[in-house]
């Protein structure tokens, strides 16, 4: 269980690391009254966080 | 952030046509779903449920950095019409982009095509500026590009009308 837990832990901090500097290097790019692209952001974001939450609880309950 | 000069304002955004991105969202979608088809065909035991969640979970998370990766590349290719100039940034991966820019008064002509029935339906086609630079630029599978051509010549008028007129040179 320790195993899983730790390799997990690990693909969540390189996924999260990934779209937290690729979400701060868009930002830079994006028009100031551009509000379609930052919803697009906030709904990704969002998906992201519930979908690691779900991960993180099935493996709790696998074990 | 884009930083705009003094005074200048944004005249029009275009990012290329959604059809362009269609394709990718077709494939986001199938691969979102497969696991719908697939699972019902799969001997998954009771007490393996959690973990196939938790598979299907992290495959969903890497199917979501995947279509955020595709819709970066395609909205982050625009052309930004200013009152001043053309800004042209070209998206080609995550970290990656190249931005060019040109003076509005240097545009001589704007060249509109559309072909294709497709293309008529959905009013998408290519727009080739040329500058006095000789310099050619062109965009495509841009929507709305009649307006974008309007307002490329309008703007660049002007800018012509408005800038005092250089002195004669008496040598000549």
């Amino acid at each position: 269980m320790k195993i899983s837990l730790a390799l997990f832990a690990v693909f969540a901090a390189i996924y999260w690391t990934f779209a937290i500097i690729s979400v701060l290097t868009i930002k830079r790019c994006l028009l100031a009254e551009d509000k379609k692209a930052r919803i697009f952001i906030k709904i990704f974001l969002m998906a992201a966080a519930l979908l690691s939450i779900l991960a993180a609880l099935a493996l709790l309950a696998a074990f | 952030m884009m930083i705009l000069k003094e005074n200048e304002k944004i005249i029009m955004a275009l990012h290329k046509h959604w059809i362009v991105f269609s394709r990718h969202l077709i494939l986001i979608v199938f691969l979102f779903l497969l696991p719908a088809l697939v699972i019902p065909f799969l001997p998954i035991k009771e007490a393996a449920v959690s973990l196939a969640l938790f598979f299907l979970a992290v495959y969903w998370l890497l199917i979501s950095l995947a279509s955020f990766v595709f819709w970066i590349n395609y909205y982050f290719d625009m052309w930004i019409i200013t009152s001043d100039r053309i800004m042209h940034i070209e998206q080609s991966t995550l970290f990656k982009r190249e931005l060019s820019e040109f003076s509005l008064d240097k545009v001589q002509d704007v060249t509109v095509a559309i072909s294709g029935m497709l293309a008529t339906f959905l009013k998408l086609g290519s727009i080739t500026i040329h500058t006095a630079g000789e310099k050619t630029f062109v965009a495509e599978n841009m929507p709305q590009v009649y307006k974008a051509k309007d307002a490329i010549l309008e703007q660049a008028a002007k800018i012509r009308r408005e800038k005092p007129a250089e002195p004669q040179n008496p040598n000549f």
